[in-house]
């Protein structure tokens, strides 16, 4: 070979060995990244999974600030000072207090996931009746976290995403209208077209019946910001034979007993006595949710959970008699008092339920001792209490229903985000 | 399966191991004459080894030893000839030979002069080809094999430690085989890396200082370079920052140290031995509260519990090496066997270091070179630090003085008392284990072609793989362990590197001299972590297994590919200026910032080569001056290698698998940290090159740190990793070298150096932050200053006190800098007569604190100082609790300078030994931190609990000190 040939082969050779694996796009191969799980179908599906796994597990937040300002709860002895003063009602804590920050973050947690979904699903090819599912699935999570955002904080930004740091705040009316858009779109991905088996049986996790939430959310919030008439109709739709709620095992322990209960001294929250002495007598949902104990609080005796007591115990999503009420306090404010009493006396007089769910056991009411609508509006209020203890509820059950007794309108927006969200209104960083 | 190694780069190597070894052919020729002779350095008049020795005209020629003997076989025509001698770092010398008759040839003497200004050194690293000093811009520092050797110093960066100008070199623990961390010109980061990228021949090699497992929480940071054989370096360059290190693109804002092994030169095989015996012990004892009463005044007994942990440690070192050629094959092959004992009960440090370094030529154009280097080293570690279970040092600490550590039960030999809050340190030692292992191959490859005149291409392939483990086992009945409990980490590490170089010399008339240079490189790292734990232990084996076990496994591998050319323009060999680019991509770099630009511009003039200069008194001998500008980067951590993208982590919903995005958002904006700096300054030397002086000034602005940037919680992440930040250094280097004395019987050389650094935090996007226990991180100060609970004070800065004593602050504040403001170190050579010399460092930094935690836990747990003054009466009980809460009165002014290294080294008579063969003997007596001179209360101020942290310095909380050794040695050459 003619030595010319070598020279140039050598050359050759060393410059393709030095250009050789210059692979610069790696993948992280502890954690998927963004682009291979919004990028394929068994990654969206997964994620669908997850978000009712982060939404099953962030619910605790808003629950913990409204069941201490409704004084389901009460605070053990050791916890938190912030945690105290919410109990009492006081003024001595700030917006740097996991009463702001928890509930804001983890729900923005959920509304995040469902972005994910409802931006990348419709791109990776999924079947069409897969896709409506998870479509339905994430807006529903959505504006449930708006929802809970909207009873827990006076104003939130809704149009948020990972690259803007500063979104806008939206009206309150501008928020809460989001929350029914959402649902009403899940509402029509569902009625479009009926979602595949791949997804109620593989995706959707077991005890959630999706069209049922969706009707039963609409009915909740809807009542909540004060469109009564739009709560009734979304409670009537919602099957009253139907249950859903949200499961519950050991390696995804239940979040309020992993917080209330199990969670240390800190954090110790369990039913205040007055919940148990404040029942009516036989009321059978007292022994559900609260079981008698004399334990010191840091403010009033508490008591032990019963319901909350277990790391398995299920949070109950969509209960018929949460429906029945919202009807009746929609039949009680259009006027017609009697339909509105037989509702309130459904949820009353059953001594037992198909479900795992409180039953009151307790006489009919009737026209004699609820006459007016102020007696049925305070009977609503005291059997949604005990109905509905530990759900996250009570405190805008008191806003809207005993004005006089709620201790504070909204929690302050946290820190984190009056700090780095340049449009934060700052009337919103201090408590109102 | 996945695996880190790559096969491809041991067949490789393993073929040209092959084809080499069929090279070897006897040689041939007209008559065949030994000559044999020395090589001295011109002032000291010791031996320099490692010169290459050539017959001028011919291809014949030996390295000298470490006597500074050489032993040539030439196989030419009778006739005269000249000897020339090379070596880095010196001025060439040569001595004329006559061959006649006699076969054996005695040559006179050599004496190479060490320049006081080494305008004729060749330096190769950051620049695209060899280059001489007096081209380059920046300040290049190279250390060569005889310092080294002087300093007899077990690890590569002892040898450095006081020597180089710009670079604080730290011993952050005393554990034999642990850590140091090198800064050069500051720290150039606060999330990122500091450390230095360190190349071996060409192979970027890993450096990590991770600590693995909790084995006395960051108590005892490894260190990769003290698996390096100091005796097989020829010679170390160190870059120091952007301006010299831009052609080394994103990897190169902390600096570049490259390292260069010896190699074989033609000739009779050389064989040297050596073998060195170390004493160590602890140079400085805490002040333990031994006064023999109570707080009520009562008479007991009080045990200083240091008599037991501590001991007098001995070590040996055994090298070996044999290094020669004929024809175009040359070979140098080393051994090195360590031996290190601990001056704490248990720990200890064994090393096997073999090296095997061919060079062949191929031709007149062709000349491959291929180094492999084995290292496997098993260290007893002791737990320390912050995490007590276990720790040796930390339980005494917090142990109060009447506890009896050392008392057993007479009938079943336990010892009676554990220390106080934790196991008793002496049944650790005895039934404890924290073992760790490492097993190290470097391979490098390097072919150098000269396809025709003034072309050459140089590529280079380089392969570092570390296997790192490090265990620990608890054994079953132990305190705070019933059941037992083991932990197996594993770190696998491999680091592949490809270079392509080339170089095209030409010229423009008669005094332009231009340099044309391009490259390519790439750069994979990958690291795998395997984490295993068992409880409810097995009974009898020490691994990891028991009844509840649990695994895990982690991976990282980044790619980094670069390009880059220079232009170097020579004008009358006097006034250079060079020129250069440098583009880089990352696998860290987002998509968008994927190629990043590194310019760099440097200019040299050598003013006393004009010949106006010949005007100037004779006073001047020489003078250059020099500056350079130049951009280099910081690559994102491993930890932080996909953080360009958001990733998912798992979830559980009800028994489904389900995934959620991690907390930390991707930044597809992401790139490197990026440095500016410019340097400028002169050489001069006076009196006939007797006193030669470099002065550096230099200026670093490091924009786009690489910080996490909390995040508004309804983007729905907590936080990014975001370019944000940015800060400064700046500082000067002095370095004067000086012939004090010179006469036949007596020498005397000196070398001063200075370093004088400052740095502040110019902007910082996010919130000040702590990192460690107390180093801040706040704008408008240098990076890592103290932040903690202070003395108040007045008006005028007294402190305020109370009846009680000193008042404290309601909130903690900036009280000091684990920084020194500057460092000084003295090196001292001397010759006394022919065969005696005498070589010592003073090394001292000034100007900074260190946080004696280690004492406030003594004073707390009634082991320290300050409790001792109660039980002498001397303070009140409230003085004491008052003091002790306040963290400030434990910063102490941690100026130091230490005696590092003393080297006395004896040359005997060869004549003696001719009978066996020997050609040259010596005996060395060395002491490494014979003294230190501070009022540091500690046992050493150099400590650093936080290992090779970037922030979190200067902390004393029971780290293992730094040994006080003392050795003797033998070397033999044949």
């Amino acid at each position: 070979m003619p030595i010319q040939t070598i020279r140039r082969g050598v050359v050759a050779l060393l410059t393709v060995l030095s250009l050789a694996a210059c692979d610069l796009d790696l993948t992280d191969p502890n954690n998927p990244g963004e682009d291979v799980v919004e990028g394929s179908i068994s990654g969206m599906l997964q994620v669908a999974v997850g978000l009712q796994a982060e939404y099953s597990n962030e619910i605790v937040d808003p629950i913990f600030v409204s069941a201490l300002v409704a004084d389901e709860v009460g605070a053990g002895g050791g916890t938190f000072q912030y945690i105290q003063e919410l109990d009492v009602g006081g003024s001595e804590f700030d917006n740097t207090n996991g009463s702001s920050e928890a509930p804001w973050a983890g729900q923005y947690d959920v509304v995040q996931i469902a972005n994910v979904l409802i931006q990348s699903a419709p791109g990776v090819g999924m079947g069409e009746a897969t896709l409506s599912g998870v479509l339905a699935l994430a807006k529903t999570f959505k504006a449930m976290a708006f929802g809970n955002l909207l009873m827990t904080f006076e104003q939130i930004p809704t149009d948020v995403d990972p690259t803007e740091p500063s979104p806008d705040f939206d009206s309150r009316d501008a928020g809460i209208e989001e929350v029914f858009r959402l649902l009403d779109e899940a509402r029509g991905h569902l009625a479009s077209t009926a979602p595949s088996a791949e997804f109620t049986e593989e995706v959707l996790a077991p005890g959630l019946d999706l069209g049922q939430l969706i009707d039963a959310m609409t009915a909740r919030y809807a009542l909540a910001f004060g469109r009564t008439g739009q709560a009734m109709t979304a409670a009537q739709r919602v099957d009253l034979g139907s249950f859903s709620e949200f499961r519950f095992d050991a390696n995804d322990p239940n979040p309020v007993w992993n917080l209330m209960a199990a969670g240390g001294n800190s954090t110790e929250m369990r039913p205040e006595d007055t919940f148990r002495l404040g029942a009516e007598e036989g009321d059978g949902r007292v022994a559900f949710w609260a079981t008698e104990e004399d334990i010191e609080g840091a403010n009033v005796p508490l008591d032990a959970h019963a319901r909350y007591g277990s790391n398995g115990a299920a949070i109950l999503a969509v209960l018929p008699d949460e429906m029945r009420l919202i009807m009746a306090e929609a039949q009680a404010a259009s006027g017609d008092l009697a339909t509105a009493r037989a509702l309130i006396n459904e949820v009353r007089e059953p001594c037992s339920s198909a479900f795992d769910e409180p039953v009151a056991c307790l006489p009919p009411l009737t026209a004699e001792d609820l006459p007016d609508a102020q007696s049925v509006r305070d009977q609503i209020l005291y059997e949604r209490r005990y109905e509905l203890f530990g759900l996250g509820l009570g405190w805008d059950d008191l806003r809207r229903l005993a004005p006089a007794e709620v201790k504070y309108m909204f929690m302050p927006v946290p820190n984190s985000e009056c700090d780095r969200n340049v449009n934060t209104p700052p009337g919103l960083c201090t408590i109102g | 399966m996945r695996r880190t190694s790559h096969p491809s780069g041991w067949v490789f190597v393993l073929l040209l191991l092959t084809a080499i070894a069929g090279f070897l052919t006897p040689a041939s020729g007209q008559q065949r004459y030994t000559v044999v002779g020395r090589v001295l350095d011109a002032v000291a008049g010791t031996a320099v080894s490692g010169a290459q020795v050539t017959v001028a005209g011919t291809e014949f020629g030996a390295l000298s030893d470490a006597t500074g003997r050489y032993s040539i076989r030439a196989d030419v025509p009778a006739g005269t000839y000249t000897l020339q001698v090379r070596f880095v770092g010196r001025e060439a010398g040569t001595a004329t030979i006559t061959l006649g008759d006699q076969q054996v040839v005695r040559a006179p003497d050599i004496l190479l002069r060490e320049s006081a200004m080494e305008l004729g050194e060749i330096v190769v690293t950051g620049t695209a080809g060899p280059t001489s000093r007096r081209a380059l811009g920046t300040s290049v520092v190279s250390v060569d094999a005889s310092s080294i050797a002087d300093a007899q110093v077990t690890t590569i960066d002892q040898a450095l430690q006081g020597r180089v100008a710009g670079a604080t070199i730290i011993s952050n623990t005393g554990t034999p085989g642990g850590g140091v961390s090198m800064r050069l010109r500051g720290t150039s980061s606060i999330t990122g890396g500091a450390e230095p990228l360190f190349i071996v021949d060409g192979v970027i090699i890993d450096n990590n200082g991770d600590q693995q497992i909790n084995v006395g929480y960051r108590s005892n940071p490894s260190n990769r370079l003290a698996d390096l054989d100091p005796d097989d370096i020829e010679r170390v360059e160190i870059l120091k920052g952007a301006a010299a290190a831009a052609l080394y693109g994103s990897r190169a804002n902390n600096g570049v140290v490259q390292i260069f092994t010896k190699r074989g030169q033609i000739g009779a095989p050389r064989i040297t031995v050596g073998s060195t015996v170390i004493r160590g012990d602890l140079e400085r004892s805490l002040p333990f509260a031994l006064t023999p009463l109570d707080e009520d005044g009562a008479a007991v007994t009080r045990f200083d519990h240091q008599d037991l942990i501590f001991r007098n440690s001995w070590s040996s070192d055994h090298s070996f090496s044999v290094s020669g050629g004929a024809d175009r094959t040359r070979y140098y092959l080393s051994g090195n066997l360590v031996d290190q004992e601990g001056i704490m009960i248990g720990s200890g440090h064994e090393k096997l270091n073999v090296r095997l370094n061919l060079d062949q030529g191929f031709g007149d154009w062709l000349e491959v070179k291929a180094g492999a280097n084995i290292v496997r080293s098993q260290t007893d570690l002791q737990i320390n630090g912050e995490q007590g279970t276990g720790g040796l040092l930390t339980s005494i600490v917090f142990t109060p003085t009447t506890v009896d550590l050392a008392e057993r039960n007479p009938e079943t030999g336990e010892y009676v008392n554990d220390a106080f809050v934790f196991a008793n340190p002496l049944s650790v030692v005895e039934d404890w284990a924290t073992p760790q292992e490492v097993s190290r191959f470097i391979g490098s490859l390097q072919a150098t072609a000269e396809p025709f005149d003034g072309l050459t291409l140089d590529y280079r392939l380089g392969y570092d793989d570390v296997d790192l483990g490090t265990s620990l086992f608890i054994p079953r009945g132990a305190t705070g362990s019933p059941t037992g409990t083991a932990l197996s980490t594993n770190r696998a590490s491999s680091l592949l590197n490809n270079d392509l170089l080339a170089n095209y010399q030409w010229g423009v008339g008669q005094s332009v001299d231009m340099t044309t240079s391009g490259g390519l490189n790439t750069t994979q790292e990958k690291v795998r972590n395997l984490n295993l734990s068992a409880s409810d232990l097995v009974p009898v084996t020490e691994l990891v297994r028991g009844a509840v076990q649990s695994a895990s496994e982690g991976e990282v591998e980044t790619t980094t590919v670069g390009v880059f050319v220079q232009q170097q323009i020579g004008l009358a060999d006097r006034f250079f200026l060079t020129g250069g680019l440098r583009w880089d991509a990352s696998s860290t770099f987002g998509e968008d910032e994927r190629w990043q630009l590194y310019p760099k511009l440097s200019g040299s003039w050598v003013i006393s080569d004009e010949p106006f200069f010949d005007g100037m008194p004779d006073f001047f001998s020489q003078l250059r001056f020099r500056g350079a500008l130049g951009y280099a980067g910081n690559q994102p951590t491993l930890g932080q290698a996909y953080a360009r993208f958001a990733r998912y982590g798992s979830t559980n919903n009800v028994g489904r698998l389900g995934l959620v995005p991690l907390g930390q958002a991707g930044n597809p904006d992401l790139r490197p940290e990026r440095q500016r700096e410019w340097e400028a300054g002169f050489d001069v030397a006076f009196l006939d090159d007797r006193i030669g002086l470099d002065f550096t000034y230099y200026d670093q602005n490091i924009e786009d740190l690489l910080l996490t940037r909390p995040f508004a919680s309804s983007t729905g992440f907590a936080s990014r990793l975001e370019n944000v930040g940015s800060m400064s250094n700046w500082g000067t280097e002095i370095e004067l070298r000086t012939e004090n004395v010179n006469s036949e019987s007596f020498g005397w050389a000196s070398t001063l150096v200075f370093s004088q650094n400052e740095n502040v935090v110019d902007s910082l996007a996010v919130d000040p932050f702590t990192s460690g226990y107390n180093n801040r991180v706040e704008q408008g100060h240098p990076v890592g200053v103290f932040y903690m609970d202070a003395f108040r004070r007045g008006a005028d800065g007294e402190i305020l006190s109370d009846e009680v004593g000193p008042l404290e602050t309601l909130s903690d504040s900036i009280v000091g800098n684990p920084w020194p403001d500057f460092s000084l170190s003295l090196a001292n050579d001397v010759r006394i007569g022919d065969r005696l010399t005498v070589s010592f460092l003073l090394d001292g930094q000034f100007g900074h604190q260190v946080w004696n935690q280690t004492q406030r836990i003594m004073d707390i747990f009634q082991a320290g100082p300050l409790y001792d003054q109660l039980l002498r009466g001397e303070v009140t009980p409230e003085y004491r609790t008052r003091i002790q809460g306040i963290f400030e009165a434990y910063l102490e002014d941690a100026d130091f300078v230490k005696l590092r290294n003393v080297s006395i080294r004896f040359d005997l008579d060869p004549t003696w030994f001719r009978g066996v063969g020997v050609e040259g003997a010596q005996i060395q007596l060395q002491a490494q931190n014979l003294y230190t001179w501070t009022d540091y209360t500690g046992y050493d101020p150099e400590v650093n609990m936080f290992g090779l942290s970037t922030v979190a310095r200067g902390v004393d909380f029971a780290t293992y000190p730094n040994a006080r050794t003392v050795g003797v040695g033998l070397r033999l050459s044949f």
